[in-house]
């Protein structure tokens, strides 16, 4: 209660409650418009926070991140284009809908959908987080290194189409890292004799290169052209909640797809994306009327909404207990965090609940205001996207500038980004994955100071004894088996599959 | 193809070489301690493997079109440099160049109007109103009420004129 008290107190002081409400309209804004994604709404959000101390700039980015997820719903609805990759699933019942002449109900189910998902994902962090913090209290360095290995245990499962090129682009991110002053030792490694090197990779403008940059760079090279339908043309668009009775008739699924969203927001690497396809195809394979799904259908709305708002909170679980980003958008919070000087892990909540409490009132409060900025956004959001191209991409650009310069006012920084921005078209356009690539930058330090300190503890006298020492703690071996597991199942699974219908 | 193969083997080529790089410019480690070289390369033979077997696939899966795709590389290139794919490129990294010694104002200002006109925009009033109005919406958002530090320019009479504009903005 007292946490609840603290977090509340935060975001309810004027200044703050005036930013959280910004940051909503900004990240619905962003999330809404194609080609801007979560990540990247967070992304462009950061300049904001460089005047703020690092509990508001964790609520600023937070309410930015929730309100992103839910108005990238708005154009999955009305346009078939999904405004973040999380809201996919909703073009296939919300377009529907729209083309119906029902753009209006569908939108408000949307809305309620992402706020009733959001809110129970929040509730869920705070009863969960301080639990982890105290477990990971008694960690050393080898759980430590365990848990972060978890987060990268889920490379294999972010394309299973192209594990391979997914490996690769992890193991870049992770040599990345390497780059600068080693962790242990304090000599410049993989520097190639170049100052601007030594102090490694800045994580901020490379992510801000890669997701900002590279999408503005893909839009060059195929524009995409976005035309509303249903019940906009007359320009009297409206988020109309649906009734009570249409309402209640999907709340298990709601409640479900929260369950399920949060859960998944938890898994290291795995996020809001993940969370709503499957929850999209859990709802239509446990419905008794499945063939409804993608004619336009409320279930199908509800399912992806409320499953990929729940899993931003769920997100949020590991980033604050452990220190351990759950996807993207958690990386380059704490990449904010980092920069205003606090130190990520468990002992985070232990010095700083405040940290929690305010994230927490951040999501409730980002949630309830988002119903009603969305439901203004939804009535101009036909007029703003109009906005031509030719001045919304620059502008973008110009953005990430700012945020790349503020890191740490140097212009290397600048070149950086433009430079990450560059190669992560080339990335993309070798289908190699950048998001494997990023979650290999941000984890590699912390997975490899770790298991070089749990090296160093570890009685051995060789490194294959050490080895069996560390593996030896039971709560290190269980993950790392379960990371073994995460990581080969996506390899092991179409062997398996195929076997079995030879075997028919 | 051609293009995506030249990549993987640039990639390759470049974790060889740090895999060594690494090993000889790092102190020696003891026997039973992770050195600062080997993590490195650890993430290098997993690197290097994962490549192989992606070139590897790549040529098993495009054997029949290797020729013709290493064929039409020259002309894809020529086209590359043509394209407003590549001019965009040109256009971010000299907007990063000049971003500190030019200063905020002009940058965004060439950079709006650059960007936007590659992008289509071919009103010339159009397109230097609205750079103009988003450089200053940018510079009051972030210079005037967030505080953000944004770059003069190092040259003296565009440092001039960004201290000129900023003495036009009312501060809060």
């Amino acid at each position: 209660m007292e946490l609840l008290t603290s977090g509340l107190a935060v975001v309810f002081r004027p200044s703050m409650l005036f930013m959280v409400v910004v940051a909503v309209f900004l990240g619905t804004l962003f999330g809404a418009l194609p080609g801007v994604s979560g990540t990247m709404a967070v992304t462009l959000g950061i300049p904001f926070t460089y005047s703020m101390n690092a509990v508001d700039a964790i609520v600023f980015l937070v309410a930015i991140y929730c309100a992103s997820i839910t108005g990238g719903g708005m154009t999955a609805i009305l346009f078939k284009i999904p405004g973040v990759p999380s809201s996919a699933p909703t073009t296939y019942d919300g377009y529907p809908m729209a083309q119906r002449g029902e753009a209006g109900k569908a939108l408000g189910m949307q809305l309620i959908c992402s706020a009733v998902g959001g809110i129970f994902a929040a509730l869920c962090m705070l009863l969960l987080s301080p639990q982890l913090t105290q477990a990971a209290l008694s960690f050393g360095p080898a759980e430590l290194f365990a848990i972060s290995f978890m987060g990268l245990s889920i490379l294999t499962s972010l394309d299973t189409d192209n594990i391979c090129r997914t490996i690769i682009s992890g193991m870049l991110g992770l040599l990345m890292a390497c780059i600068g002053l080693d962790p242990l030792l304090g000599v410049p490694r993989l520097t190639f004799g170049t100052r601007f090197l030594t102090s490694g990779i800045e994580m901020i403008p490379v992510m801000i290169g890669f997701f900002a940059v590279t999408e503005v760079l893909k839009q060059t090279y195929k524009p995409a052209k976005l035309k509303a339908v249903g019940d906009t043309s007359s320009g009297k668009l409206s988020a109309e909640l649906p009734s009570l009775k249409e309402f209640l008739s999907v709340k298990w699924v709601v409640l479900r797809c929260s369950v399920v969203g949060t859960l998944i927001g938890i898994l290291p690497g795995a996020g809001a994306t993940i969370a709503s396809f499957l929850c999209y195809s859990m709802e239509q394979k446990i419905s008794k009327t499945p063939e409804k799904f993608g004619t336009g259908c409320l279930e199908g709305i509800a399912a992806p909404e409320s499953g990929n708002n729940a899993a931003t909170g769920g997100a949020m679980v590991p980033l604050l207990s452990l220190g351990i980003p759950g996807g993207n958008a958690a990386a380059i919070m704490m990449s904010a965090l980092v920069l205003k000087g606090v130190t990520m892990g468990p002992l985070l909540l232990v010095n700083q609940p405040q940290f929690l409490s305010a994230t927490f009132a951040s999501m409730l409060v980002a949630n309830i205001v988002m119903v009603i900025a969305a439901v203004i956004i939804a009535k101009i959001f036909v007029k703003v996207l109009a906005i031509p191209y030719s001045v919304l991409g620059p502008t973008i650009i110009m953005m990430a500038t700012i945020g790349a310069y503020a890191t740490k006012n140097t212009a290397v920084d600048v070149i950086l980004m433009a430079i990450s921005g560059v190669i992560g078209f080339v990335i993309v356009t070798c289908k190699f994955n950048s998001s494997a690539l990023i979650l290999g930058l941000v984890l590699g330090v912390i997975c490899e100071s770790n298991l070089r300190r749990a090296y160093t503890i570890a009685d051995g006298d060789t490194l294959l004894a050490a080895t069996m020492n560390i593996l030896s703690r039971p709560v290190t071996g269980v993950i790392m088996v379960i990371c073994v597991i995460a990581l080969l199942w996506p390899v092991l699974k179409p062997i398996i599959a195929k076997k079995k219908s030879e075997g028919k | 193809m051609a293009f995506e193969l030249i990549i993987n083997l640039l990639i390759l080529g470049f974790s060889i070489f740090c895999f060594f790089y690494v090993g000889s410019t790092m102190p020696k480690s003891a026997v039973n301690e992770l050195g600062a070289e080997q993590w490195p390369q650890a993430i290098i033979i997993i690197l290097v493997l994962a490549l192989c077997w992606n070139i590897f696939k790549l040529i098993r899966d495009h054997k029949a079109d290797m020729g013709a795709s290493f064929k039409k590389l020259g002309s894809d290139t020529v086209n590359f440099f043509k394209s407003k794919l590549f001019i965009g490129m040109l256009i971010v990294v000299i907007m990063s160049l000049m971003y500190e010694p030019v200063g905020f104002m002009v940058t965004c200002l060439l950079f709006l109007i650059s960007y936007g006109y590659l992008l289509g925009e071919r009103r010339p009033l159009n397109l230097i109103l609205t750079s103009v109005i988003i450089t200053i919406i940018l510079y009051i958002g972030f210079a005037v009420l967030l505080g953000v530090l944004l770059p003069r320019g190092q040259i003296s009479f565009l440092r001039n004129f960004a201290l000129f504009v900023e003495s036009l903005v009312p501060t809060f």
